[in-house]
């Protein structure tokens, strides 16, 4: 506990003490007409009885609605009925104590039913929508719309675009090289996956691709190393066509077939009629669905390191290290990192992709009010061409970030600090590193702004920061085989 | 105690929001051995003679216990509303 917490108002003692007794039904006959009469005789200590009436009320809801999740109102409000009736009765004043007691919790139900509902909802997470795509060439491309992309855009997932002329390829971040030919109407899913909603994609998955998925209405078709094509069309009609490699194929529901996958070789093609309700086994049509990959190797995900990714609260994160920082009771100078149990105003932590770290674990007491600290990353461009590379971090910290620097050279930022009375944290602001990457190793270093407890402002409080990495960049191609003469 | 009834329905329910707000924040900045204590004497119908049982203390210290806990939670309020209407 802070020290100011702890530094009670200036009650005169007796009156405390009768409070005190009132509040746990141990005041005798006595007692209760001895506060009665300071209660009537002074303002201040009816105001100081009422405050410990309703905190005592406050106390029975807040503790049960913990202990008791997601109750509900109808459920809340007998068991309230039954926290403020004392356990013994020993005088009439007690009685009345009882009524005051029952119709301050009266007044405050909806007040906690509201609150215990806010307390115990999950707090949701906001992400940005990360890219995953970029628009590496077009020809003779026309977009529905009046801001077509252009070559060199990078599309987040769920973007949605619609080839009316021409073709073009795309470049998912998970290795997949994807060709449209127009009328194409694609909605860019996610890394690994593309829905089809009408027209023509050719892919060509790298190895590091692998379960790439193209999704029409009728079918999946899921990468198994290979080069494939899928057509759709609006009247439900599908096909796919492998032209190397194998795919597997997951008719959808709501198409007739005995199988709920199949396995489709090189030289074989599937096709789904929904209205018909037909799926046929084809031979596969190359000279109409194969496509020029173009030259470039397609992307490939740069090997990152999540904030906590993988470990247990309390462990070191050996890919975060904490460089600087002001010097306290919990940071001695520079350490790595530790995960930290979410505070009760954190987005919950997910093992699977990100959590919290901090100075150490639990987060509280935390570190001093207005004190900055360095938190280091490093990731490494060995065998990428750096110029490709797109690299983008998902970042939420308490209190806020003051800057980000790359090898040591700070980047173009919006700063950002949160610092509201139960400030949630759940909202992650997006980093993108554009400058200063190097081949080989690349430190990134994020100083992390702790602020002010509004509760208690001289007290330490927690410093906490949480970063999800999104990265692509295209590998070096190998330098042709050198010819030696002897 | 009339009075006491008067002045609580005179209380803006926007300030009793408030104190609930503050009581949220001000019971997660409580040392966890406090926050337990409270949990267990005001999340059950356990009489304090048998939470002071188990824990190995007299009756007497768990009471005083408890109203230390109570003053600092009022003054913890008491600061986080000031602060809030400055």
């Amino acid at each position: 506990m802070a020290p100011v917490m702890m530094t009670p108002d200036p009650t005169p003692n007796r009156l405390q003490e009768l409070i005190d007794l009132a509040v746990v039904s141990e005041l005798s006959d006595s007692e209760m007409r001895e506060l009665e009469e300071l209660l009537q005789g002074d303002g201040a200590a009816l105001a100081m009885f009422l405050k410990c009436c309703q905190l005592e009320t406050d106390l029975h809801f807040h503790t049960r609605a913990s202990l008791s999740g997601r109750r509900a109102l109808a459920d809340l409000l007998p068991f309230e009925h039954k926290s403020v009736v004392p356990n013994k009765s020993t005088s009439d004043g007690l009685a009345a104590r009882r009524s005051l007691m029952g119709l301050a919790a009266a007044l405050l139900v909806g007040l906690f039913a509201w609150w215990s509902a806010s307390y115990w909802r999950e707090i949701p997470a906001e992400r940005q929508p990360r890219p995953i795509a970029r628009l590496a060439e077009s020809d003779n491309a026309h977009w529905l719309g009046d801001d077509g992309p252009i070559v060199g855009h990078e599309f987040v997932e769920g973007d949605s675009v619609y080839l009316t002329k021409g073709h073009a390829r795309i470049s998912m971040s998970s290795g997949a090289e994807v060709v449209l030919r127009s009328p194409c109407f694609v909605t860019l899913a996610a890394a690994d996956r593309v829905q089809l909603e009408e027209g023509i994609v050719t892919a060509q998955v790298a190895e590091w691709g692998r379960g790439f998925t193209v999704a029409t209405a009728a079918m999946n078709v899921v990468d198994l190393g290979t080069k494939f094509a899928v057509a759709a069309s609006a009247r439900g009609v599908s096909e796919a066509h492998v032209l190397d490699g194998q795919v597997r194929v997951q008719p959808l529901s709501n198409v007739s077939s005995s199988r709920r996958s199949l396995l489709l070789s090189g030289g074989e093609a599937f096709r789904v009629e929904i209205e018909r309700k037909v799926a046929i086994r084809l031979k596969a049509d190359r000279a109409l669905y194969d496509a020029e990959m173009g030259d470039n190797p397609p992307l490939k995900p740069i090997v990152t390191f999540n904030t906590g990714k993988g470990l247990m609260a309390g462990d070191e994160d050996p890919h975060w290290r904490i460089s600087a920082g002001s010097k306290c009771t919990a940071y001695d100078g520079p350490q790595f990192a530790v995960v930290c149990d979410a505070d009760i105003r954190y987005l919950q932590n997910d093992r699977d992709s990100s959590q919290w770290i901090s100075v150490a674990n639990p987060v509280r007491p935390g570190v001093p009010p207005g004190t900055e600290f360095t938190f280091e990353n490093t990731f490494d461009l060995t065998g990428f061409d750096v110029s490709t590379v797109t690299i983008a971090a998902q970042v939420i910290a308490d209190n806020g970030v003051r800057a980000v620097r790359v090898n040591g050279q700070p980047i173009s930022l919006a700063s950002w600090s949160l610092n509201e009375r139960d400030q949630y944290f759940n909202r992650f602001v997006v980093v993108e590193i554009r400058d200063f990457l190097q081949p080989g190793i690349n430190r990134v270093e994020f100083d992390v702004w702790n602020g002010v407890d509004r509760y208690a402002p001289e007290a330490p409080n927690p410093v906490a920061i949480r970063v999800e990495w999104q990265g692509f960049g295209r590998p070096l191609q190998a330098p042709p085989n050198s010819i030696v003469l002897n | 105690m009339q009075r006491i009834v008067d002045y609580q329905a005179a209380a803006p329910p926007q300030q009793a929001a408030a104190r609930t707000e503050a009581l949220q924040g001000c019971l997660q900045r409580l040392p966890r051995s406090d926050r337990e204590l409270v949990e267990q004497c005001y999340g059950s119908e356990t009489k304090i003679k048998d939470i002071a049982d188990g824990l190995g203390r007299s009756a007497g210290a768990v009471y005083t216990s408890l109203c230390r806990i109570r003053q600092a939670l009022l003054a913890c309020i008491e600061r986080a509303l000031t602060s809030e209407a400055k």
